[in-house]
């Protein structure tokens, strides 16, 4: 069983003159446990919505999303949730560590509403992040690199079984850059997430075996009357 | 299900964290309002009772015609005016008869720096109980006056106001109210402090009623005209006068008589009998004022909790991101508008315990003033519901008024709000 799987995916948004703009049109994509891939699209290919669709915290206008075989768009909303809390980590362009909590909280906050959730393992991950010295610090008072580790750290706290990174390192100049995606790659890799990152640097791409350009999958998977739209 | 309340406590604390002057000041408006009403109920309930629970120790009292609430207040509390004079005939017609167990004439018109000049006899101290079977006593090395001597009983609160104590002389003044130019020419020395009563009694200088008759200056008319006593010579019973007569009854029906045949038939003078129900009724009389106070105190609560909802509701838009992130990372709906509505019970929650401290401080600031005025004491500790059930109240109403701002938590897109604003 693949680990993400989705099929016929479908999404648009509604203009405020009451037209619809497709945004997400994938006839079929798939990745396999612990696999590592890029996606690659220009500024308002839908990256995000993907990545967003991936986590469900959007929903589809149609199609599957199935990871581990569960279809997480036939979902509820709140067993979305907790399948994203059980089952996903997410790294966010801007990182979006919450300003009153330190580095140590911020990353239990990755496992408060999943199942299990251990202080110590949140040490741990911030520990083999070289972050020991700066778990009360809050955010504010952290470098952008130790921001970045901090948020690969909350999306690893709960064990998840696929990582996603929104532009990751889209904050950072090319050498740490590439330092970094090296961190979050490995680490994902020792502790057997998947990932699934989407970026536009080609620095970055040229660092994975497999590189999907998401205009690309949606253009190829569309069908023509789509994609004329 | 224990952590994730656990968790919520730690969200909660850190948001107040973040936002604490603001969550301050709410808790403030929150800590004064439950003050308030504790204070308005405890304070109203404390000095009803004080006045109508029977604490007097006497079950009627004689006087000249006219209020008996005014009887009432000037010979039981010591406050208020003389209404006017009896004659001593009538004291002693009522001292004799059978139904009266205790008659203790008071005859007043002076002064200390404030605090009555009461004189009465030796039965006052004697026989009187002015709680059930507690009596006067003196404090170590004192006595109770010898009712031919020029000699003072002071109450514990003039003692420790006027600075009098054992041995002290003192001049009384003229007069209801303290006028130093009034001073009289007779010394009475101190032999006695009252033990404190936390009855009106502490504010009360006792000296023999016989003093009071013989005080320069004053005037007796128990005859219809004007008698001043000369020293040496014994005072005429006909001539003397009291200002009132205090009655314990040896059962009610000794009340039903006297109310029968004094209020109805007599024009010389009144009974304000029962004591209780004549302050019962007054207290009914200006019960509006309690009503009031407790509307204010209604209001000020609930212009509290409208500042939870305000504080809370105008945070919700810096906030949006943070639910975004919170959902993103798993947290539900019913988990986010869980942690607002936890919020504003909690800012709720600390405006009460403070409430406590506010009630503290009016409730012993009041309670100083009434017992200056009245001598009555009052409990900050004693329990009233309104202890348990306002905070209570406020706590709900404070949850409560998180429900708006908790359901714009609820309600925020995740997507949308995930991207940092410009």
């Amino acid at each position: 069983m693949k680990l993400l799987s989705l099929h016929d995916l479908k999404k648009a948004y509604s203009s405020p003159d009451g037209s619809t703009t497709p945004i997400i049109n994938i006839q079929h994509f798939e990745m396999d446990r612990a696999e590592q891939i890029a996606l690659s699209g220009t500024s308002g290919s839908g990256k995000t919505t993907l990545l967003n669709l991936i986590a469900g915290i959007q929903r589809p206008d149609h199609g599957q999303i199935r990871i581990e075989g569960t279809d997480i768009a036939s979902l509820s909303e709140s067993a979305r949730d907790r399948f994203r809390a059980k089952n996903l980590g997410y790294v966010f362009q801007s990182f979006n560590l919450l300003q009153g909590f330190t580095a140590l909280e911020n990353v239990v906050l990755g496992m408060m509403f999943g199942p299990d959730e251990n202080t110590s393992q949140a040490q741990d991950l911030l520990c083999n992040l070289g972050l020991s010295d700066r778990l009360h610090y809050r955010p504010s008072q952290l470098s952008i690199g130790q921001q970045q580790r901090v948020a690969l750290a909350r999306a690893l706290a709960g064990s998840p079984r696929l990582v996603l990174a929104d532009e990751p390192t889209g904050n950072l100049d090319s050498r740490r850059a590439g330092e970094s995606i090296d961190l979050i790659r490995s680490t994902c890799q020792e502790r057997g997430a998947a990932l699934l990152v989407v970026s536009h640097s080609p620095d970055i791409l040229d660092r994975f075996d497999r590189v999907s350009d998401l205009t690309e999958l949606n253009r190829t998977e569309s069908s023509p009357e789509n994609s004329a739209c | 299900m224990l952590r994730r309340i656990w968790n919520a406590i730690l969200l909660v604390r850190r948001s107040l964290q973040q936002h604490a002057l603001s969550t301050s000041i709410t808790a403030l408006s929150i800590a004064l309002g439950t003050g308030l009403v504790l204070s308005v109920f405890s304070i109203n309930d404390q000095t009803l009772r004080a006045f109508t629970g029977g604490s007097a120790g006497f079950d009627a009292v004689l006087g000249a015609r006219g209020s008996p609430l005014q009887l009432v207040l000037n010979s039981v509390y010591h406050l208020e005016t003389s209404p006017g004079n009896i004659p001593w005939k009538l004291y002693q017609q009522v001292q004799k008869d059978r139904r009266v167990k205790l008659a203790i004439p008071y005859a007043v018109g002076d002064n200390y720096r404030g605090f009555r000049v009461v004189g009465t006899n030796e039965k006052l101290f004697q026989k009187f109980e002015y709680r059930k079977e507690q009596r006067f006593q003196v404090e170590k090395g004192g006595r109770f006056f010898d009712p031919t001597l020029r000699e003072a009983v002071v109450g514990s609160l003039v003692a420790q106001k006027t600075g009098l104590q054992l041995g002290s002389r003192f001049q009384p003044y003229h007069g209801l109210d303290f006028i130093e130019s009034e001073q009289h020419e007779e010394e009475y020395v101190v032999v006695g402090i009252l033990s404190p009563t936390n009855s009106p009694s502490d504010r009360v200088v006792w000296i023999p009623i016989e003093g009071v008759f013989r005080m320069s200056g004053h005037v007796l008319r128990g005859s219809g005209s004007n008698y001043q006593a000369r020293p040496g010579t014994e005072i005429p019973d006909e001539e003397k006068e009291v200002s009132a007569v205090l009655l314990q009854f040896h059962s009610p029906a000794g009340g039903v008589f006297f109310d029968h045949t004094i209020n109805r038939q007599g024009k010389v003078a009144t009974l304000a009998w029962p004591v209780d129900r004549v302050l019962m009724e007054f207290f009914s009389k200006i019960g509006w004022i309690h009503q009031i106070m407790q509307m204010m105190a209604y209001l000020v609560m609930v212009v509290a909790s409208a500042s939870v909802l305000a504080s809370l509701y105008n945070t919700m838009n810096e906030r949006r991101r943070e639910f975004a992130i919170l959902r993103a990372l798993g947290a539900r709906r019913a988990t986010v508008f869980g942690i607002i509505v936890l919020e504003a019970g909690t800012i709720a929650f600390i405006g009460s315990l403070l409430g406590f401290v506010v009630y503290g401080v009016i409730f012993t600031v009041s309670a100083e003033v009434i017992r200056n005025q009245t001598g009555m004491v009052l409990d900050l500790f004693a329990f009233h519901p309104v202890l348990v059930l306002a905070p209570l109240c406020m706590i709900l109403l404070g949850a409560l008024s998180g429900l708006l701002p908790a359901f714009k938590a609820y309600s925020t897109d995740v997507a949308s709000n995930l991207i940092p604003s410009a």
